[in-house]
Order: structure tokens, then sequence, then C-alpha cells
């Protein structure tokens, strides 16, 4: 019997309208435990790296991990993985909420759909029945009417439902899925790929149990997460504000980034609005968690809505990350653009970036009052912003244009507008990278481009009494610089652990916000293996895990190269190298030098064990990692 | 007499409570097969724990034909005696809040106990959404609550402003309905 996880894959071919199940492989789930892991296999597998990303034969993965819906706090956390949109690589995106573990209740651990429908369709899973059902009078709707009319239809207003909106349908390439009403899996451009399939939604009810192997000995462990989590440091501040108090942790270090990213730090008067207490204050309403969460950062607030305030849920750093870039410093307009891109189901920071990314090239003459239908497209212009916003979700005029993602949009405008694209990969950037070395190799090198949570290494940035031991860097990570943000040696070995921490953690379920990348006093891998044994009753320690996540992140890479990415594609903006481009004062780096930057890379390159020319893995490395097979593949493609 | 106090203006809404207790009345994780559930109005954001209140003249004890279902001495919850049980489901017509069921694998109906005396619910939950107190204690926080919130619109109503339902006021008015 299988404990942990749900049993089976469940996979739906919607050309041909045909539905399939099997069970969830042993070796997959040997090698790459679930989640994130298996969809990233399941993605080398199937998706050919040379297929366009919103082709019928594309195949979007929708996966949960072991511990989702289990007994194990957070455990909610789903992962969608397809090639990317706007990276046309490796994509993913991580979203919670109570979508994934219905789905494990209703006995999938992944979903995978490939085609594409003739007519809109959603998709209705209830336990083991599963069917395609019309979508013809939902196309169009908005994400928060689909929800309920999928519930009306249904009749049951307890389902878990995914939903894609008009940005969605319109094949907007930053599109997001929203799940759940408020929470979204917005990173990864999902939902111009669920668009392409005519897939409007799918909805999951779920009514049986997952079992644990040693039921004793996982509750104790599971308790004992819970209580380190109750305790964490930071968790009266992730109560009191919700992801909000980094506007504050961002200021100190000089990563404000705003007006895409050419002015370093927030004017003082828009950090007197904009303040994390001054949002509470203004829009903050209550709390509401993911499923089995005792923390709960999820906060609701009140929009003004046709003069009427009303509720509206979910909101962290993210959208205000994204407010400010846009040189806006109104926590009622946070409220606005949040309400707006959840409504019409957009990912927040991709738009975000993109408008930013056309404010700077009309104000610097590249598009003018023409294109712009007469937006006046300047940083600061609320207006303008939801207008612009909206002409992305429908496609008129320049929206049709930027609905195409930061990358693409600049292509198509020319003259030089690259040099106003602040991506990596393609992928929006959403820190500024200044701020620490270790966050700016994880920026460069992260699989899914311009990346913050794909092994960003936090420790540099704590300010918590642990970090004032001066032997830290050497005893956890083998360097004495490691945790330094303000020094580019020792760098790759944090960012190595880092990006295989999130490979565990994503690939069992559990929230990246609440585990040891946010302090060690939050649970580590040895809970999480502690976990994973009692739950599953295969004995797995830290080590066994973490080489798990070296594998997940070689796999990455293997897909990326496939795609045909190589060494330079790893990089930063541009604007990051000019000297000319301002610095806040509290960064910890002021001026970026190529050839340092380049440095860290080639140590990077090494530590992973991959080509320091290509960054392709090694052969060596990867059947060390017993990926004998992609080893096989990455052969053919040195010889190309 | 201690009881399960619920207070829905605490709840996030994290379903915890239901995901402890099938753990530890089932062994199982199976928020389906809890005895506390959790409805959650997600376009208004009301988050309602919705649980037996262990009625003191019980429909669904007074519904049972076999006398399965029985006060506990100690704790004065309305507990299933198994043995007894014949999965007819009267309770589960009688009771006027949905807080007892009946699953055809389990061949009998299953409500809230109180764990013996220990709410698992009350114990997972992090918010005191649900708090296990003595019965006579139960209206003393609402009725400070109360006390406040009418101070503050008398001394709001002498400033000649009126009743202010917007700022701190209505917080609290919240934190009490």
């Amino acid at each position: 019997m299988m404990h942990g996880w749900a049993g089976k894959i469940l996979r739906i071919n919607l050309t041909k309208g045909k539905i399939t199940e099997q069970e969830t492989p042993k070796e997959l789930r040997a090698l790459v435990i679930g989640g994130r892991g298996i969809n990233t296999k399941i993605l080398y597998d199937e998706v050919p790296p040379n297929l366009d990303p919103l082709d019928p034969r594309a195949k979007m993965i929708v996966g949960a991990g072991p511990f989702v819906g289990t007994l194990v706090p957070t455990a909610c956390r789903g992962t969608i993985t397809h090639k990317g949109p706007f990276t046309f690589a490796f994509c993913d995106s991580n979203f919670g909420g109570f979508f994934t573990p219905e789905m494990k209740y209703a006995g999938y651990d992944h979903i995978i759909v490939e085609g594409k429908s003739e007519q809109p369709v959603y998709l209705w899973i209830d336990d083991g029945h599963v069917e395609l059902r019309k979508a013809t009078s939902l196309w169009g709707l908005d994400t928060l009417t689909a929800f309920r009319e999928i519930e009306e239809e249904i009749g049951d207003r307890e389902v878990h439902t995914m939903v894609i909106g008009p940005a969605g349908e319109n094949l907007v390439r930053t599109s997001c899925v929203m799940v759940d009403y408020w929470r979204a899996a917005g990173w990864a451009g999902t939902g111009a790929l669920m668009g392409s399939k005519n897939l409007k939604a799918i909805t999951v009810r779920g009514t049986h149990s997952l079992t644990a192997a040693q039921p004793k000995r996982f509750e104790a462990a599971c308790k004992k997460a819970r209580q380190m989590m109750i305790n964490g440091p930071r968790t009266p501040l992730y109560k009191r504000y919700g992801r909000l108090s980094n506007i504050e942790s961002l200021r100190h270090r000089g990563g404000d980034g705003v007006e895409n990213y050419r002015i370093p730090d927030m004017p003082e008067e828009g950090f007197q609005t904009f303040n994390s207490e001054n949002i509470r204050q203004t829009i903050y309403t209550h709390r509401e968690g993911c499923f089995n969460c005792p923390i709960g950062c999820g906060h609701s607030f009140k929009v003004k809505v046709n003069g009427k305030h009303i509720h509206a849920s979910k909101i962290e750093y993210a959208p205000a990350g994204d407010v400010k870039a846009l040189g806006i410093y109104n926590p009622e307009f946070l409220a606005t653009w949040v309400y707006e891109v959840n409504k019409w189901g957009l990912d927040t920071t991709g738009t975000q970036n993109v408008i930013a990314f056309a404010m700077e090239c009309y104000e610097n003459g590249l598009i003018t009052d023409k294109d712009t239908d007469g937006v006046e497209l300047t940083f600061g212009n609320e207006e303008a912003t939801l207008a612009i916003l909206h002409k992305i979700v429908f496609r008129q005029g320049i929206g049709d244009v930027l609905a195409e993602g930061t990358n693409l949009a600049a292509k198509k405008i020319g003259k030089g507008a690259e040099k106003y694209a602040m991506t990596i990969k393609g992928a929006r950037l959403h820190l500024d990278p200044r701020i620490g070395w270790g966050l700016m190799l994880a920026h460069a090198v992260a699989s899914r481009g311009a990346d913050h949570l794909k092994g960003t290494p936090w420790i540099e940035f704590w300010d918590f009494a642990a970090i004032k031991d001066e032997n830290l860097g050497q005893k956890l990570f083998g360097h004495p610089k490691a945790v330094d943000a303000a020094t580019p040696e020792g760098k790759e070995y944090t960012v190595k652990w880092y990006q295989e921490s999130k490979g565990i953690i994503d690939s069992l379920g559990f929230c990246a916000g609440q585990d040891s990348s946010t302090s060690f006093e939050y649970p580590g891998h040895n809970e999480m293996a502690e976990m994973f044994s009692a739950l599953t009753g295969h004995e797995y320690s830290a080590e066994d895990l973490k080489l798990v996540g070296e594998r997940i992140y070689n796999l990455e890479q293997a897909y990326n190269v496939r795609c045909g990415l190589r060494r330079k594609d790893d990089s930063i903006p541009e604007r990051f190298f000019d000297k000319s481009t301002p610095t806040s004062q509290n960064a910890k780096i002021k001026t970026v030098d190529r050839a340092t930057f380049e440095k860290m890379k080639d140590n990077y390159y090494t530590l992973r064990g991959w080509d320091l020319e290509t960054a392709i893995p090694t052969e060596k490395k990867l059947k060390e990692l017993g990926l004998n097979d992609v080893a096989r593949d990455l052969k053919e493609l040195a010889h190309e | 007499m201690k009881i399960i106090k619920v207070n829905p203006s605490r709840c996030t809404g994290c379903r915890s409570c239901e995901i402890a207790c099938s753990f530890h009345n089932l062994g199982e994780c199976n928020p389906s097969r809890a005895r506390i559930h959790i409805i959650s109005d997600r376009i208004r954001g009301v988050n309602l724990p919705l649980i037996c209140q262990q009625c003191r003249d019980a429909p669904c004890k007074a519904a049972c034909p076999t006398g399965a279902l029985a006060e506990d001495p100690e704790t004065h919850a309305v507990i299933v005696h198994e043995n007894k049980c014949i999965g007819c489901r009267q309770c589960v017509l009688a009771c006027p809040f949905g807080a007892i069921d009946v699953y055809q694998d389990m061949g009998h109906s299953f409500k809230c106990n109180l764990c013996d005396g220990t709410p698992q619910c009350v114990e997972a939950c992090e918010e005191d959404a649900l708090t296990f107190v003595e019965e006579a204690r139960e209206n003393r926080d609402k009725n400070w609550h109360i006390a406040e919130m009418l101070q503050k619109i008398m001394q709001s109503q002498d400033e000649d402003s009126g009743p202010d339902f917007s700022g701190e006021t209505y917080t609290e008015w919240k934190k009490v309905v």
C-alpha cells in the first residue's frame, strides 16, 4: 500500500477527449519524490525541447508532493510545470491554497493535460469520476465570476477550482491561473497555455483518505515542525503584515527597485505612505490561511470597486513590489492593482514588468501617444497603468504588443528597446540583484529565469543573532565568506545549497516561506526527512533528500540546455553592469564588475559539475546522480 | 462543564482542525471525514467553523431507535456507541447543524466526541477561533467587547459625530460578530 502519495497520475488528452490513469511510478517516486520533481521529469521525458510553448502538443503538468493534504503543516503547495510561453524553456509556478490537497483526496498526485480541445471545456474531477464539460458559457468570464458559475453548475460551493481569465483566453503570455478565487499560480504564464488548449478550468472534489506508514511517529514529527513554525522568529511579522514586511527588509538593503529599476530607492515621501504599517492601516481587513498552515500570511483586504468597498484577498510582497516598480506609492492603488490582475487572470509581476518597460520606452520616446491611443504612459500614473492593463488583457492597440511579454515586445518595438527589458532568460525581474552577491548569482543561473525563488541564499539577509557567528559560513556551507552578501566569494556554495533545498521543499509540497530558508529555527532538512520517512515508510536522511534536490536541479538544467540555453543566458540585465546606473546607499554592491560576475559563475559551474563553457551538465555528474538517460541525451547534444 | 467555543472572526479557514480531527479519530488524513467543518465563503471572506453543539436536548439522541447515542457522564458529549448503531441515518436527518454523518464503509454514525476531554481541533487551532472553555464563562469575552464598543459609540455621540463604523470601532465590532 502506498502511503503519502495518492497513487495515481491522471492524463487528459483534449484533442481526443481521452481520459486515462496510471499508477504513480515507483521509480519516479524514488528518483525525484513528487510535486516539482516528478513534474520536471515528465516534462523532460514527454515535451520535446524544440516544441513551441503554445503548440497543441505542449503539456501542462500539475503536481502535488507526498506531504500535500496530510498532517504536515503548510503542506498544500502545488506546482504547475510546462515549457514557458516567455522563457521558451523550462518553467513552473508554485501555488498554495486548497486545490492540491483536494486533488490528492480525489486520488491523484499529478494531472497531465495535453492536446487541444475544439470547444472551450473545463475538467471536472469528482473522486474517481472524471469528465470534460462544456465551457462555452464560461469563456470570456473574469476569474471571480467563473469560479462562482462553476460552483453553481456543479451545485457544491466546497469544490476547489483553478481557472483562467480573459487574459489567458487571449493568450497573453504573462497570464496566470487563479486558484480558489484569490490564489495564483502566476509565474510561468500558464494562463496562456490553458487558453491555447481551450481549457477554462479544472475543478476537483475528493473524499478519499491519505494514510501514513507510521502514524505515531508521523504525528510527533508534524507536531514538532508545527511548533517550530509557531515559535519562529519571523512568525509575528508574517502574522501582522504578511509578506508585506519585505518592503522594509528590502528598503534597508537598497532593494526598492522603483521605476523599472532605473532608480534604486523609493523617495522618502513615497515610503511615508507605502510602508507595511500604513498599508495595513489603509486596506487590511483580516487574515486567511492556506491549508493546514499555523501562520496564515495571506492577508485579506478591502478594495473600492464602483465606489463600494468589497472583500478581496491574498496580498503579499509581489504586487507591492510591482506597484512601487511602476512608481506608484498608494496603498489604495495596491488594492486596486491586486484586484484587477486577479480578476482578469494576469500575473502581477510579469504584467508590471511589461508595463514598466513600456513606460520607460514612452518616456524615452520609443513609443508615442499615437501608439498608446493617447494614454500618457508615465511612471506613477495610476490611470494610465489601469488603462494599459485592460489593453493588454484584450490585446487592444499597443496592448497586443505588450501581451507578448517584455522580451518579445521589445523585439517588436525595436529601436534598441531591449535595454529597457528587465528580464533574465525572458522572465521578469522581481528584485534589484545588487542587494547581495548570492542573490545576484541565484538570479542569473536560476532555471526559470530572473528568479528569487529558486535558490536565493536568504541567509545573506538574516538579521538574527546566528549571523554574528563568524564561522557560520564555514560550518554550514564550507566556505568562510559564504554568508556575507557583500563579497562574491563562496556564493556558489550557498546558491547550490538553497537551490537544492527549494527542490526538496517543492517536491514534497511544503511551503517555502516557513522552512529553514527563512531561518534555521524553522523546519529544515532533518525535520523534512523525519516527516517523509514516517509518512511514506521509506527511510530517507537529510542527505538523501539533498541528493534528490540536486537531481531535480540538474534535470531542469538539462531541459534548458536542450532548449538551447547556454552559459551566456545566465546573466543579469545590462543596466546593472552600467556604471552610470545609480546605486542605493544601502546596497551591498555598488558596481557590478563583469569579470567578477563571470568568475562567480565559473565557481558555480565547477561546483555543480557542469561544463564551464556551455553550462551543460557533465556526463560524470549526471551518471553520479543516476540520470543515465539524460547523460545520453546531452552527449548527443554536445556532438551537434 | 466544558464546551468548544467558536469565534468565527478569528478563523483563517486553514482547516488545521479538520485534518487534526480526522488523523486523531481515524488515523487518516481526510477532512471530509472530520467531525468539524470550516465553511468558507470565499467571496465575502468569511470562515465559519461548524461543529456538534452537544445539545442538551439532542435531536440526534431523540431520533435514534436503538439508543446508540448517549451522553458521556464525564465530558457531557453526546457519543456514538458503535456496537448499538445500525447506520439508519435518522440522526443525520434530525441534526439541525449537519454535524453527524454516516458513511457506508464505516457502518455507523460518527460525530464529535470532544476527544475524551482534549479536543484535537482546539489543540490545532493557532488562532483561538476554537477554545475549550467552561460553559459558564463562554460569554464573558463577548460581553466585554460589546461593552467597550458601546462605550465608544456613546463617546462618539457625545462629540456629536454619530456612530463610527468604519475605523477602529468597526474592527472591534467584527471581532464580536
